[in-house]
């Protein structure tokens, strides 16, 4: 049910008198009551209520969250004063339950703010009684951007009414489109709904030379760095460090998987480049993801030490603290900015400017090749890890599943779509059970290693929270071998399914 | 979605112009509100313009859903719809007595509603009968309007036996004072009677007002025609106090 608005074809700003005796024609119409209202929409950086034909309007203290499929109908709304930067800061209500589910860990950003100001004019019947409305509408975003036109408020059970209104606009020649209150105000705000989106998606000729393909991936992951290094600057979220990170990883696994198509030496500075980048995040992201799973921690423990663990996340928001000012400090040196500089040039440069071995090779055939050798390794690790390997093994697994990964991402755009993506939501599948069993080695050693870094414990709060983190200790090792013991079937469900054929033979 | 009916066993008490004030403020909030018109007499129909007339009868009445939906009228307030009154309502009695749990009928019609408003305002007709049972079922909040004099709080008083007696929930139901003359000694002294004997009573007042009387002329909610005027201050007051006890009740 989108929203019908009638503009001028010259795009002037009709007065209130045409209107009137527009609409006079088959109405008594009364010229009414004005309204201002100032308005802001808000959404994730990554568009998710957009992706959900939602979005968060604000007006005042007023919080609704409307459905945009549905005319803008509200679907849930809370009182809210101050700002609202996280789903959590929502007081209890409807609202914030739904939020949560969608937002996750995302914060909300203020997309526009619009000022509306409305007239409207009421058509009458024979009693006096309002039977439509028609609304004059100015929508400004900013001194100079602003949009004027009118739009038909029916009256429920007065339907006829409105379609009669409705013709006799379309009469006077009035230009008429379906939109919505959104779509406009995004517009005028210089806004492009869906603009960014964590998922990587490129599309590449299967003809291209390898060099040309290569080089538009690394351009595109460059670009995801440069959209999120304000946000990880401004710590609006952890998912802007998250998607840096997975775009310099990626980066780097496209240079380390795809050598032989630009010249070796001239990769050696950008390679060493991307993995100093990569690891000055490395302390931030652990902190970030401990944090994230707070809530998940106290769950694990029996209600007596839930908040024992409040010393220890003191102690990590604080560490925190100072790997964000290390991060923000390395994003605005200008050792970053010259190594962004160089990566630029090199990036803008003709393709095969310096070529490798594989420069020239069509890149659909370069794909098959890779991926077919990682699927293989993959094959040959996971099939000799049993109960007994040491967790070194299923560490380099993971990685070998990682990289099988990006390589897909890059090119799923040369395979047929549904063979893909079920190949990667098995892979998924274990990729999420190694990447478990990483996490939980992780966590057991950086607790440990906290409660090794503890004063002495002579105090008894201290030597509660040293429970707490024994009792933590004692769960992941258990979970882990639970992982573990389950490690079996899921390789078994991705080696045994039919996924060679993808680029097993040339096409 | 919380269903409020204004209820008294005797007319002329102030029960529509209450109905049509608080639901107007209601929806003036951005709440999405309905009033149901269910006095055969159609008082709060008239305010509103709109024709008394109920297409699908009192059986489709009682089918609610849809049957009930398609009579709803939109009236000239953002946010508020108007179930129209119909002289053919004195038969619901007659019409729910035929049905199953005949004292539950109101509350089941209204049922397919519950998504699409916040709240429901029932203007009730003054009677003590089957729809009044149906009334004290399906509402939330019974609020009855008492004039400050002897007869008006004896009827009070037997309503209060009767919710007590039929064992319906007697937190629902909650008086206000209406059409005061504070300059009355008798309005004053029952007022303070009330007060004492008990809980139950709420502080805002409406007082006697040649403005809500004029309502009938203007034909709107005093509240919309006239915003500043004391009526509508009663009024409001009136409503935040409701809205809170709304609130608390979860």
């Amino acid at each position: 049910m989108a929203m019908k608005i009638y503009q001028d074809p010259a795009g002037e700003w009709l007065n209130e008198a045409d209107i009137t005796a527009l609409l006079a024609e088959r109405f008594p119409v009364e010229a009414g009551s004005r309204r201002q209202r100032r308005i802001s929409y808000y959404d994730s950086f990554d568009w998710r209520l957009y992706r959900k034909s939602l979005a968060l309007i604000q007006s005042g203290q007023q919080w609704e969250l409307v459905d945009l499929n549905a005319g803008e109908t509200v679907l849930a709304k809370a009182a809210h004063r101050g700002a609202a930067r996280f789903a959590e800061d929502f007081p209890e209500s409807d609202l914030k339950v739904r939020l949560g589910k969608i937002l996750e860990m995302r914060a909300l950003l203020q997309l526009c703010e619009v000022r509306i100001e409305e007239e409207y004019f009421r058509m009458l019947d024979g009693r006096q009684k309002t039977v439509a409305r028609v609304i004059r509408t100015r929508m400004a975003a900013g001194p100079d951007e602003a949009g004027c036109f009118l739009r038909i408020s029916p009256l429920r059970g007065y339907q006829a009414a409105a379609r009669e209104v409705e013709v006799l606009l379309e009469e006077k020649q009035l230009a008429h489109r379906e939109t919505s209150m959104y779509q406009l105000a995004l517009k005028l705000s210089g806004k492009q709904p869906g603009d960014y989106s964590s998922k990587f998606a490129i599309e590449l000729p299967p003809e291209l030379p390898a060099a040309a393909a290569l080089q538009r991936i690394l351009r595109e992951l460059r670009e995801v760095m440069q959209q999120n290094e304000p946000g990880v600057i401004a710590d609006i979220d952890s998912e802007f460090l998250h998607d840096f990170r997975v775009a310099v990883r990626r980066t780097r696994s496209a240079l380390g998987q795809l050598k032989g198509v630009f010249a070796a030496e001239r990769l050696a500075q950008f390679r060493s480049d991307f993995a100093e980048i990569g690891k000055a995040t490395n302390l931030l992201r652990d902190l970030d993801v401990y944090l994230l799973d707070r809530r998940h921690y106290e769950a694990m423990l029996p209600e007596t030490l839930q908040g024992a663990l409040a010393p220890l996340f003191t102690h990590l928001e604080a560490e925190r603290g100072k790997a964000l000012r290390q991060v923000t400090d390395m994003l605005r040196s200008r050792r970053y900015a010259r190594q962004m500089a160089r990566w630029e040039a090199f990036l803008a440069q003709e393709a095969d400017s310096a070529p490798g071995p594989d420069a020239g090779r069509p890149v659909i055939e370069l794909a098959r090749e890779r991926i077919r050798q990682r699927y293989q390794r993959i094959l040959k690790r996971g099939g000799k890890i049993n109960q007994r390997s040491p967790d070194a093994k299923l560490h380099r697994l993971r990685i070998d599943c990682k990289k099988l990964r990006y390589l897909l991402e890059f090119f799923n755009s040369l395979f047929p779509g549904e063979k893909m993506s079920r190949l990667i939501k098995q892979l998924k599948k274990l990729q999420n059970h190694l990447g478990r069993f990483q996490d939980i080695c992780v966590q057991e050693e950086a607790l440990l290693a906290f409660a090794g870094a503890m004063p002495g414990g002579s105090d008894d709060s201290d030597r509660t929270t040293l429970l707490a983190i024994g009792c933590l200790v004692g769960m992941l090792h258990q979970q882990k071998q639970e992982v573990r013991s389950h490690f079996a079937e899921t390789f078994e469900d991705f080696a045994t399914a039919e996924n060679g054929e993808l680029w097993a033979h040339r096409a | 979605m919380k269903t409020i009916a204004l209820y008294h066993i005797k007319g002329g008490v102030g029960k529509t112009a209450a109905a049509v004030n608080l639901a107007y403020l209601a929806a003036r909030d951005g709440a999405r509100t309905l009033i149901c018109d269910l006095d055969p007499q159609s008082a709060t129909t008239f305010y509103f313009r709109v024709k008394p007339k109920f297409k699908s009868g009192t059986r489709g009445f009682i089918k609610g859903g849809e049957f009930l939906e398609n009579n709803i009228k939109g009236t000239d307030y953002p946010n508020l719809d108007l179930l129209p009154g119909d002289l053919a309502f004195r038969n619901l009695d007659i019409a729910f007595d035929r049905h199953k749990k005949p004292t539950r009928r109101l509350c089941k019609a209204l049922g397919s509603l519950e998504t699409a408003y916040d709240y429901i305002f029932l203007d009730c007709p003054p009677t003590i009968t089957l729809l009044a049972e149906n009334i004290f079922n399906a509402a939330d909040m019974v609020l009855v309007p008492v004039i400050p004099t002897t007869l008006s709080m004896r009827s009070y008083l037997q309503l209060r036996r009767f919710f007590k007696n039929g064992h319906f929930e007697k937190d629902k139901l909650l008086a206000f004072f209406s059409m005061v003359e504070s300059r009355k000694r008798l309005h004053r002294e029952v007022m303070g009677q009330l007060r004492q004997r008990f809980n139950g009573v709420l502080e805002g007042v409406i007082p006697y007002l040649s403005d809500v009387e004029r309502m009938g002329i203007h034909r709107e909610p005093v509240c919309a025609t006239l915003n500043s005027s004391m009526a509508s201050h009663a009024y409001q007051k009136l409503w935040r106090e409701v809205e809170g006890k709304l609130r608390l009740m979860g």
